[in-house]
Protein backbone atom coordinates (compact mmCIF):
# COMPACT_ATOMS: atom_id res chain seq x y z
CA UNK A 1 0.00 0.00 0.00
CA UNK A 2 2.73 2.29 1.15
CA UNK A 3 4.71 1.93 -2.51
CA UNK A 4 1.30 2.42 -4.20
CA UNK A 5 0.84 6.06 -1.88
CA UNK A 6 4.59 6.76 -3.23
CA UNK A 7 3.58 6.01 -6.88
CA UNK A 8 0.51 8.29 -6.71
CA UNK A 9 2.43 11.56 -4.95
CA UNK A 10 5.60 10.99 -7.91
CA UNK A 11 2.74 10.62 -10.67
CA UNK A 12 1.09 13.90 -8.87
CA UNK A 13 4.69 15.92 -9.01
CA UNK A 14 5.13 14.62 -12.02
CA UNK A 15 1.93 16.01 -13.75
CA UNK A 16 2.85 19.12 -11.72
CA UNK A 17 5.76 19.52 -13.11
CA UNK A 18 4.59 19.08 -16.48
CA UNK A 19 4.47 22.15 -16.39
CA UNK A 20 8.10 20.85 -17.45
CA UNK A 21 9.90 23.16 -19.26
CA UNK A 22 10.07 21.13 -22.31
CA UNK A 23 13.58 20.88 -23.97
CA UNK A 24 15.02 23.81 -25.27
CA UNK A 25 13.05 23.85 -29.16
CA UNK A 26 10.60 21.62 -28.05
CA UNK A 27 12.24 19.16 -30.23
CA UNK A 28 12.26 15.20 -28.85
CA UNK A 29 16.05 14.77 -29.03
CA UNK A 30 17.45 18.24 -27.83
CA UNK A 31 19.54 18.36 -24.84
CA UNK A 32 17.80 19.81 -21.96
CA UNK A 33 20.38 19.46 -19.16
CA UNK A 34 20.20 22.11 -16.64
CA UNK A 35 22.16 20.80 -14.15
CA UNK A 36 25.39 20.02 -16.30
CA UNK A 37 27.34 21.10 -13.66
CA UNK A 38 26.05 18.21 -10.56
CA UNK A 39 25.64 16.00 -13.67
CA UNK A 40 29.21 15.71 -14.68
CA UNK A 41 30.49 15.72 -10.87
CA UNK A 42 28.10 12.69 -10.13
CA UNK A 43 28.76 11.13 -13.50
CA UNK A 44 32.55 10.80 -13.13
CA UNK A 45 31.54 9.38 -9.54
CA UNK A 46 29.57 6.77 -10.48
CA UNK A 47 32.48 6.21 -13.12
CA UNK A 48 34.84 6.03 -10.96
CA UNK A 49 33.03 3.60 -8.18
CA UNK A 50 32.14 1.56 -11.59
CA UNK A 51 35.61 1.01 -12.26
CA UNK A 52 37.29 0.86 -8.90
CA UNK A 53 33.64 -1.96 -7.68
CA UNK A 54 31.72 -2.93 -10.05
CA UNK A 55 34.06 -3.76 -13.21
CA UNK A 56 36.91 -6.48 -11.54
CA UNK A 57 33.56 -8.51 -10.49
CA UNK A 58 31.83 -8.46 -14.05
CA UNK A 59 35.35 -9.28 -15.75
CA UNK A 60 35.80 -12.31 -13.17
CA UNK A 61 32.24 -12.98 -13.81
CA UNK A 62 32.69 -12.70 -17.75
CA UNK A 63 35.83 -14.86 -17.72
CA UNK A 64 34.09 -17.50 -15.02
CA UNK A 65 31.36 -18.11 -16.84
CA UNK A 66 30.79 -19.46 -20.23
CA UNK A 67 29.14 -17.11 -22.80
CA UNK A 68 26.12 -19.84 -22.81
CA UNK A 69 25.78 -19.52 -19.04
CA UNK A 70 25.63 -16.16 -19.22
CA UNK A 71 22.74 -16.10 -21.85
CA UNK A 72 20.86 -18.42 -20.07
CA UNK A 73 21.61 -16.38 -16.21
CA UNK A 74 20.23 -12.96 -18.24
CA UNK A 75 17.25 -15.02 -19.99
CA UNK A 76 15.83 -15.93 -16.25
CA UNK A 77 15.99 -12.11 -15.44
CA UNK A 78 14.30 -10.87 -18.75
CA UNK A 79 11.42 -13.15 -17.96
CA UNK A 80 11.51 -11.95 -14.53
CA UNK A 81 11.04 -8.42 -16.15
CA UNK A 82 8.09 -9.29 -17.99
CA UNK A 83 5.21 -9.35 -14.96
CA UNK A 84 6.62 -5.72 -15.28
CA UNK A 85 5.86 -5.07 -19.17
CA UNK A 86 2.59 -6.69 -18.13
CA UNK A 87 1.70 -4.38 -15.86
CA UNK A 88 2.85 -1.60 -18.22
CA UNK A 89 1.46 -2.95 -21.11
CA UNK A 90 -2.40 -2.84 -19.45
CA UNK A 91 -1.70 0.65 -18.56
CA UNK A 92 -0.40 1.68 -21.92
CA UNK A 93 -3.92 0.39 -23.10
CA UNK A 94 -2.36 -1.86 -25.46
CA UNK A 95 -3.77 -5.55 -24.68
CA UNK A 96 -2.04 -6.76 -27.99
CA UNK A 97 1.59 -6.34 -26.55
CA UNK A 98 0.01 -7.24 -22.68
CA UNK A 99 -0.89 -10.85 -23.90
CA UNK A 100 2.68 -11.21 -26.35
CA UNK A 101 4.25 -10.45 -22.89
CA UNK A 102 1.80 -12.83 -20.95
CA UNK A 103 2.49 -15.36 -23.33
CA UNK A 104 5.79 -14.88 -23.85
CA UNK A 105 6.37 -15.08 -19.55
CA UNK A 106 4.32 -18.64 -19.47
CA UNK A 107 6.07 -19.98 -22.35
CA UNK A 108 9.64 -19.16 -21.01
CA UNK A 109 8.69 -19.74 -17.37
CA UNK A 110 7.10 -23.74 -17.93
CA UNK A 111 8.88 -24.73 -21.25
CA UNK A 112 12.19 -22.89 -20.32
CA UNK A 113 12.30 -23.78 -17.08
CA UNK A 114 11.79 -21.12 -15.15
CA UNK A 115 13.05 -18.89 -18.04
CA UNK A 116 16.70 -20.29 -18.76
CA UNK A 117 15.92 -21.01 -22.15
CA UNK A 118 13.88 -18.35 -24.03
CA UNK A 119 11.93 -20.41 -26.33
CA UNK A 120 9.10 -17.91 -26.70
CA UNK A 121 11.63 -16.09 -29.33
CA UNK A 122 11.37 -18.99 -31.37
CA UNK A 123 7.69 -18.51 -32.10
CA UNK A 124 6.88 -15.62 -34.58
CA UNK A 125 5.27 -12.12 -33.45
CA UNK A 126 6.72 -13.19 -30.15
CA UNK A 127 9.33 -10.64 -30.01
CA UNK A 128 10.36 -9.36 -26.58
CA UNK A 129 9.66 -5.84 -25.71
CA UNK A 130 10.47 -4.46 -22.53
CA UNK A 131 8.38 -1.67 -20.77
CA UNK A 132 9.11 0.06 -18.31
CA UNK A 133 6.62 2.66 -16.07
CA UNK A 134 9.14 5.50 -18.30
CA UNK A 135 7.71 4.26 -21.12
CA UNK A 136 4.11 4.74 -19.74
CA UNK A 137 4.69 7.96 -19.12
CA UNK A 138 6.38 9.10 -22.38
CA UNK A 139 3.37 6.73 -23.79
CA UNK A 140 0.89 9.55 -21.76
CA UNK A 141 3.10 12.43 -23.69
CA UNK A 142 4.71 13.47 -20.57
CA UNK A 143 8.21 15.17 -22.11
CA UNK A 144 11.91 13.36 -20.62
CA UNK A 145 12.46 16.89 -18.76
CA UNK A 146 16.32 16.91 -17.60
CA UNK A 147 18.97 15.12 -18.48
CA UNK A 148 19.60 13.74 -14.88
CA UNK A 149 22.59 11.71 -13.40
CA UNK A 150 21.89 9.70 -9.88
CA UNK A 151 23.68 8.50 -7.08
CA UNK A 152 24.74 4.58 -7.97
CA UNK A 153 22.36 4.57 -11.12
CA UNK A 154 22.62 4.52 -14.55
CA UNK A 155 21.46 8.18 -16.65
CA UNK A 156 18.25 9.42 -16.59
CA UNK A 157 15.47 11.80 -16.63
CA UNK A 158 13.34 13.62 -14.31
CA UNK A 159 10.77 11.61 -16.30
CA UNK A 160 12.94 8.94 -15.70
CA UNK A 161 13.42 9.21 -11.77
CA UNK A 162 9.82 8.97 -11.31
CA UNK A 163 9.47 6.19 -13.82
CA UNK A 164 12.20 4.08 -10.98
CA UNK A 165 9.50 4.61 -8.26
CA UNK A 166 6.95 3.38 -10.75
CA UNK A 167 8.88 0.42 -11.28
CA UNK A 168 9.32 -0.49 -7.32
CA UNK A 169 5.40 0.56 -6.91
CA UNK A 170 3.51 -1.71 -9.97
CA UNK A 171 6.37 -4.57 -10.43
CA UNK A 172 4.49 -7.83 -8.58
CA UNK A 173 7.59 -9.23 -7.84
CA UNK A 174 8.21 -6.75 -5.30
CA UNK A 175 4.95 -8.11 -3.97
CA UNK A 176 5.96 -11.21 -4.41
CA UNK A 177 8.92 -11.38 -2.08
CA UNK A 178 9.10 -10.08 1.21
CA UNK A 179 12.10 -6.93 1.35
CA UNK A 180 14.71 -8.69 1.88
CA UNK A 181 14.99 -11.03 -0.60
CA UNK A 182 13.56 -8.32 -3.01
CA UNK A 183 16.62 -6.18 -2.69
CA UNK A 184 18.92 -9.29 -3.16
CA UNK A 185 16.78 -9.73 -6.58
CA UNK A 186 17.31 -6.07 -7.37
CA UNK A 187 20.83 -6.81 -7.41
CA UNK A 188 21.34 -9.36 -8.72
CA UNK A 189 18.99 -7.78 -11.70
CA UNK A 190 20.77 -4.81 -11.72
CA UNK A 191 23.97 -6.89 -11.94
CA UNK A 192 23.08 -8.85 -14.97
CA UNK A 193 21.99 -5.66 -16.75
CA UNK A 194 25.63 -4.08 -16.30
CA UNK A 195 27.12 -7.60 -17.12
CA UNK A 196 24.77 -7.16 -20.49
CA UNK A 197 25.68 -3.66 -21.24
CA UNK A 198 29.92 -4.15 -20.56
CA UNK A 199 30.93 -3.84 -24.15
CA UNK A 200 28.46 -0.97 -24.65
CA UNK A 201 29.51 0.72 -21.72
CA UNK A 202 33.03 -0.06 -22.74
CA UNK A 203 32.48 1.14 -26.58
CA UNK A 204 31.06 4.73 -25.20
CA UNK A 205 34.98 5.56 -23.71
CA UNK A 206 36.73 3.82 -26.10
CA UNK A 207 37.96 6.80 -28.77
CA UNK A 208 35.77 9.20 -26.88
CA UNK A 209 36.47 12.73 -26.44
CA UNK A 210 34.15 14.02 -24.15
CA UNK A 211 32.64 10.77 -22.53
CA UNK A 212 29.69 12.47 -20.62
CA UNK A 213 28.17 14.26 -23.73
CA UNK A 214 28.86 11.21 -25.67
CA UNK A 215 26.62 9.10 -23.33
CA UNK A 216 24.40 11.71 -22.91
CA UNK A 217 23.54 11.92 -26.34
CA UNK A 218 22.93 8.74 -27.08
CA UNK A 219 20.81 8.27 -24.12
CA UNK A 220 18.64 11.34 -25.02
CA UNK A 221 18.02 9.53 -28.65
CA UNK A 222 17.90 6.03 -27.03
CA UNK A 223 14.52 6.95 -25.20
CA UNK A 224 13.35 9.40 -27.37
CA UNK A 225 13.79 6.41 -30.11
CA UNK A 226 11.15 4.62 -28.04
CA UNK A 227 8.76 7.45 -27.04
CA UNK A 228 5.99 7.30 -29.37
CA UNK A 229 5.07 10.78 -29.85
CA UNK A 230 8.21 11.20 -31.14
CA UNK A 231 9.05 11.66 -34.93
CA UNK A 232 11.25 9.06 -36.23
CA UNK A 233 14.62 9.82 -38.14
CA UNK A 234 13.41 13.54 -38.44
CA UNK A 235 16.12 15.03 -35.88
CA UNK A 236 18.95 14.32 -38.40
CA UNK A 237 18.82 16.84 -41.42
CA UNK A 238 21.18 14.49 -43.98
CA UNK A 239 20.80 17.13 -46.52
CA UNK A 240 22.31 19.04 -44.31
CA UNK A 241 25.50 20.49 -46.20
CA UNK A 242 25.06 18.63 -49.67
CA UNK B 1 -4.23 28.54 -81.09
CA UNK B 2 -6.10 27.18 -78.81
CA UNK B 3 -4.13 23.74 -80.18
CA UNK B 4 -0.99 24.79 -79.20
CA UNK B 5 -2.15 26.11 -75.75
CA UNK B 6 -3.74 22.64 -75.11
CA UNK B 7 -0.53 20.79 -76.56
CA UNK B 8 1.65 22.93 -73.85
CA UNK B 9 -0.99 22.23 -71.36
CA UNK B 10 -0.33 18.91 -71.60
CA UNK B 11 3.41 19.00 -71.83
CA UNK B 12 3.20 21.17 -68.66
CA UNK B 13 1.79 18.19 -66.95
CA UNK B 14 3.43 15.53 -68.03
CA UNK B 15 6.61 17.64 -66.98
CA UNK B 16 5.57 18.26 -63.52
CA UNK B 17 4.16 14.32 -63.41
CA UNK B 18 7.57 13.37 -64.41
CA UNK B 19 9.33 15.88 -61.96
CA UNK B 20 7.27 13.96 -58.89
CA UNK B 21 7.34 10.28 -60.50
CA UNK B 22 11.03 10.30 -61.16
CA UNK B 23 12.17 10.69 -57.32
CA UNK B 24 9.79 8.06 -56.37
CA UNK B 25 11.23 5.33 -59.12
CA UNK B 26 13.54 3.12 -56.78
CA UNK B 27 14.03 -0.18 -59.07
CA UNK B 28 15.07 -3.12 -57.87
CA UNK B 29 18.58 -2.85 -59.35
CA UNK B 30 18.46 0.34 -56.98
CA UNK B 31 17.83 -2.02 -53.87
CA UNK B 32 20.06 -4.85 -55.22
CA UNK B 33 23.12 -1.91 -55.90
CA UNK B 34 22.59 -0.44 -52.26
CA UNK B 35 22.42 -3.88 -50.75
CA UNK B 36 25.29 -5.30 -52.47
CA UNK B 37 27.32 -1.76 -51.46
CA UNK B 38 26.31 -2.26 -47.66
CA UNK B 39 27.42 -5.83 -47.72
CA UNK B 40 30.45 -5.54 -49.12
CA UNK B 41 31.24 -2.89 -46.50
CA UNK B 42 30.43 -5.61 -43.59
CA UNK B 43 32.40 -7.86 -45.20
CA UNK B 44 35.42 -6.02 -45.82
CA UNK B 45 35.43 -5.19 -42.13
CA UNK B 46 34.98 -8.43 -41.40
CA UNK B 47 37.75 -9.86 -43.34
CA UNK B 48 39.95 -7.43 -41.77
CA UNK B 49 38.69 -8.39 -37.98
CA UNK B 50 38.94 -11.88 -38.54
CA UNK B 51 42.53 -12.04 -40.23
CA UNK B 52 44.29 -13.70 -37.92
CA UNK B 53 48.12 -13.07 -37.64
CA UNK B 54 47.95 -9.31 -38.12
CA UNK B 55 48.58 -6.71 -35.87
CA UNK B 56 46.46 -4.02 -34.57
CA UNK B 57 48.08 -1.35 -36.61
CA UNK B 58 47.66 -3.21 -39.93
CA UNK B 59 43.86 -3.87 -39.08
CA UNK B 60 43.65 0.03 -38.07
CA UNK B 61 44.85 1.37 -40.92
CA UNK B 62 42.95 -1.15 -43.28
CA UNK B 63 39.51 -0.19 -41.19
CA UNK B 64 40.62 3.77 -42.10
CA UNK B 65 41.53 2.68 -45.94
CA UNK B 66 37.57 1.54 -45.62
CA UNK B 67 36.53 4.41 -43.95
CA UNK B 68 37.80 6.82 -46.84
CA UNK B 69 36.46 4.38 -49.53
CA UNK B 70 33.23 3.83 -48.36
CA UNK B 71 32.51 6.92 -45.80
CA UNK B 72 32.01 10.44 -47.16
CA UNK B 73 34.17 11.54 -44.51
CA UNK B 74 34.07 15.77 -45.94
CA UNK B 75 30.37 15.58 -45.39
CA UNK B 76 30.61 13.96 -42.11
CA UNK B 77 33.07 15.89 -40.51
CA UNK B 78 31.66 19.23 -41.82
CA UNK B 79 28.24 17.44 -39.84
CA UNK B 80 29.64 16.65 -36.88
CA UNK B 81 31.14 20.54 -36.18
CA UNK B 82 27.94 22.10 -37.67
CA UNK B 83 27.74 25.74 -37.90
CA UNK B 84 31.69 26.18 -36.38
CA UNK B 85 33.23 24.83 -39.62
CA UNK B 86 32.51 27.56 -41.77
CA UNK B 87 34.52 29.48 -39.01
CA UNK B 88 37.45 27.65 -39.27
CA UNK B 89 40.81 28.86 -41.88
CA UNK B 90 41.37 26.50 -44.58
CA UNK B 91 44.39 25.14 -43.52
CA UNK B 92 42.05 24.27 -40.37
CA UNK B 93 39.54 22.78 -42.49
CA UNK B 94 42.51 20.41 -43.82
CA UNK B 95 43.78 19.40 -40.31
CA UNK B 96 40.27 18.60 -38.92
CA UNK B 97 39.28 16.52 -41.88
CA UNK B 98 42.58 14.52 -40.77
CA UNK B 99 41.61 14.40 -36.97
CA UNK B 100 38.27 13.43 -37.89
CA UNK B 101 39.18 10.41 -40.06
CA UNK B 102 41.67 9.14 -37.48
CA UNK B 103 38.80 10.11 -34.69
CA UNK B 104 36.66 7.70 -36.48
CA UNK B 105 38.76 4.65 -37.43
CA UNK B 106 39.39 5.38 -33.18
CA UNK B 107 36.22 5.60 -32.66
CA UNK B 108 34.81 2.35 -34.77
CA UNK B 109 37.96 0.50 -33.93
CA UNK B 110 37.38 -1.04 -30.23
CA UNK B 111 33.95 -1.90 -31.67
CA UNK B 112 34.50 -3.67 -34.70
CA UNK B 113 37.18 -5.86 -32.76
CA UNK B 114 34.94 -6.80 -30.59
CA UNK B 115 33.29 -9.25 -33.69
CA UNK B 116 32.07 -12.56 -32.57
CA UNK B 117 30.65 -14.45 -35.37
CA UNK B 118 27.84 -12.23 -35.37
CA UNK B 119 25.53 -12.73 -38.65
CA UNK B 120 23.66 -10.23 -40.69
CA UNK B 121 20.96 -9.50 -42.54
CA UNK B 122 20.30 -6.61 -44.57
CA UNK B 123 16.04 -6.85 -44.14
CA UNK B 124 14.75 -3.41 -45.54
CA UNK B 125 15.96 -0.66 -47.91
CA UNK B 126 13.84 2.96 -47.99
CA UNK B 127 14.12 5.92 -50.38
CA UNK B 128 14.00 8.61 -47.88
CA UNK B 129 14.66 11.56 -50.09
CA UNK B 130 16.40 12.08 -53.78
CA UNK B 131 19.12 10.22 -53.34
CA UNK B 132 19.18 8.97 -49.71
CA UNK B 133 18.39 5.97 -48.60
CA UNK B 134 17.99 3.95 -44.83
CA UNK B 135 19.35 0.29 -44.86
CA UNK B 136 17.59 -1.92 -42.07
CA UNK B 137 20.65 -4.18 -40.92
CA UNK B 138 19.43 -6.81 -38.17
CA UNK B 139 23.04 -8.03 -36.45
CA UNK B 140 22.35 -11.83 -35.15
CA UNK B 141 23.88 -14.50 -33.02
CA UNK B 142 21.79 -17.12 -31.67
CA UNK B 143 20.77 -17.05 -27.89
CA UNK B 144 20.76 -13.13 -27.90
CA UNK B 145 18.27 -10.54 -28.78
CA UNK B 146 18.73 -9.19 -32.20
CA UNK B 147 20.62 -5.98 -32.86
CA UNK B 148 19.02 -3.31 -35.24
CA UNK B 149 21.07 -1.23 -37.43
CA UNK B 150 20.32 1.99 -39.71
CA UNK B 151 23.09 2.79 -42.94
CA UNK B 152 22.21 6.19 -44.01
CA UNK B 153 23.60 6.21 -47.98
CA UNK B 154 23.52 8.81 -50.06
CA UNK B 155 23.79 8.40 -54.43
CA UNK B 156 26.35 10.91 -55.38
CA UNK B 157 28.34 11.62 -58.31
CA UNK B 158 27.63 7.41 -59.83
CA UNK B 159 28.61 6.13 -56.39
CA UNK B 160 27.22 5.29 -52.94
CA UNK B 161 28.64 6.55 -49.92
CA UNK B 162 27.70 6.19 -46.19
CA UNK B 163 26.76 8.70 -44.19
CA UNK B 164 25.67 7.15 -40.87
CA UNK B 165 24.93 4.23 -38.84
CA UNK B 166 22.60 4.22 -36.18
CA UNK B 167 22.55 1.11 -33.54
CA UNK B 168 18.93 1.20 -32.22
CA UNK B 169 18.15 4.07 -32.91
CA UNK B 170 21.36 5.93 -31.96
CA UNK B 171 22.48 7.95 -34.55
CA UNK B 172 26.65 7.98 -34.59
CA UNK B 173 27.28 11.11 -36.45
CA UNK B 174 24.11 13.24 -34.26
CA UNK B 175 25.77 12.00 -31.02
CA UNK B 176 29.74 13.13 -32.59
CA UNK B 177 27.82 16.89 -33.33
CA UNK B 178 26.34 16.31 -29.70
CA UNK B 179 29.89 15.68 -28.09
CA UNK B 180 32.02 17.92 -30.39
CA UNK B 181 29.68 21.09 -29.89
CA UNK B 182 30.71 20.86 -26.01
CA UNK B 183 33.89 21.24 -26.09
CA UNK B 184 33.50 24.17 -28.89
CA UNK B 185 31.42 25.59 -26.58
CA UNK B 186 33.44 25.08 -23.07
CA UNK B 187 37.06 25.27 -24.79
CA UNK B 188 36.77 26.11 -28.48
CA UNK B 189 38.44 24.61 -31.93
CA UNK B 190 42.08 24.67 -30.35
CA UNK B 191 40.65 22.41 -27.49
CA UNK B 192 38.74 20.08 -29.40
CA UNK B 193 41.49 19.47 -31.73
CA UNK B 194 44.07 18.09 -29.42
CA UNK B 195 41.07 15.75 -27.91
CA UNK B 196 40.75 14.38 -31.19
CA UNK B 197 44.37 14.34 -31.97
CA UNK B 198 44.63 12.41 -28.11
CA UNK B 199 42.75 9.87 -29.57
CA UNK B 200 44.53 8.80 -31.84
CA UNK B 201 47.21 8.52 -29.74
CA UNK B 202 45.24 5.75 -27.78
CA UNK B 203 45.04 3.49 -30.47
CA UNK B 204 48.52 3.55 -31.35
Amino acid sequence: MQKIKLLLLSITILVHFNAFPESHDNSCYSINDPFENYNRKMFWFNKTLDKVFIRPVVGIYIKAVPQYGQDRVHSFFNNLRSPLTFVNNIIQGDGKAASVTLGRFIVNTFLGVGGILDFASLFDDMDEKKQTFDDTLSKYDIRYGQYLILPLLSPTTTRGAFGKIGDVALNPINYALHSKESLYYHLAETLDLRIQYNDLIKSTEEGSVDHYGKVRSMYIQYISRRDPNCPLNQYVDYSEYD
Amino acid sequence: MIKNNFTTQIKTIAFFLCLILIPSQFSSADEADIKKFVGNIADNIIKVVKNQGTSKDYKANKLLKIIKTNFDTPWMSKFALGRDYKTLSSSDKKKYKKLYEHYLRNTYFPILMKYNNESYNITKVVKTAANHYTVAVRIMKPGRSPIDMDYTVKYQGGEYKLLDMSIEGVSTIFTQRSEFSTILKQSGTDALFKKLSETEIEVY
